[in-house]
């Protein structure tokens, strides 16, 4: 009975939270256009009078809300597995009507996995490459060598604020070509991992189905 | 006992037993439960069915499996 209870209790849950992840994905526009509106709005919205006013606070109560319900959709879709799995296929366009599919989708998983982590690898590496190809002042010439390319690695577990010291002793060098790490930033980089995450399953599986 | 070949491909007769029934390939999905892109792969030889599948369509057609699915030896 108990077990029952829970589940029932667990399917409403369920429910609520997928009218809420419709709500995000319908309401995205407006939270859009309120966003715009603010670019455009002087003196944030104080200036504003009679029936604008009154739009601007019901807009404004609209974004956070939203905001609120978007961080508690994010968390429950990393701690919820079932929720996680329902929204999660949906948005990878997933099927798994029969057996083939779920063999297909197991497979694609699989060469997703692979790639992604080769993918993280990769940037892994390019994140701690440094290397500078640069032509030394005519005074600092020996035996006719002026070229210089020096190469390394660097590993932090922490972001330091404290810069090189290194950039300064080189400014009297001609630089040639200057990699250090990776140009992107943070967010470019987890955003390129889950297109390339979608986009790694969807193609393997696409060709396996046209099979 | 001799070494076993190390591929095997398992093709059907599911073409023949529908053709003989005079059924669809969506018609044979619909009964087994599975999709109509499904039946295609097994027909190919592109998809083993499981077992659990290979016993629903021998007994959709009233056939024991052998009758419907036999060994390629690729290495013959």
């Amino acid at each position: 009975m108990w077990r029952t209870l829970m589940n029932n209790k667990f399917e409403k849950f369920l429910r609520i939270n997928m009218w809420i992840s419709k709500y995000l994905l319908f309401a995205l526009p407006t939270v859009v256009g309120t966003v715009i509106w603010a670019l455009f709005v002087p003196g944030g919205g104080n200036e504003l009078h009679g029936f604008k006013s009154i739009l601007w606070e019901i807009f404004g109560w609209h974004f956070m809300i939203w905001f609120v319900l978007l961080v508690y959709f994010i968390v429950s879709l990393f701690c919820w597995g079932a929720f996680r799995e329902k929204i999660l296929t949906v948005l990878t366009f997933s099927k798994e009507r029969d057996e083939r599919e779920s063999y297909i989708s197991g497979r694609a998983s699989r060469a997703t996995f692979f790639s992604t982590l080769a993918a993280l690898i990769l940037l892994f590496f390019l994140s701690g490459l440094h290397l500078h190809i640069y032509k030394k002042p005519k005074e600092e010439i020996i035996d006719g060598k002026r070229g210089t390319i020096t190469i390394g690695y660097k590993f932090e577990f922490v972001n330091s604020a404290q810069k090189n010291n290194t950039e300064s002793t080189q400014t009297k060098n001609e630089n040639i070509l200057t990699v250090d790490g990776i140009p992107l930033t943070q967010e470019s980089i987890i955003l390129f991992l889950i297109l390339y995450h979608i986009a790694s399953y969807h193609i393997f599986s696409r060709k396996r189905l046209k099979e | 006992m001799g070494k076993l070949p190390s591929t095997l491909k398992i093709q059907s007769k599911i073409h023949v037993c529908r053709a003989e029934k005079r059924i669809t390939q969506q018609e044979l999905a619909d009964a087994v439960g599975v999709t109509r892109a499904t039946i295609v792969s097994i027909e190919k030889g592109n998809y083993n069915p499981s077992l659990e599948l290979s016993f629903k369509i021998a007994q959709y057609f009233g056939k024991n499996i052998q009758d419907i699915f036999y060994v390629e030896d690729i290495n013959e």
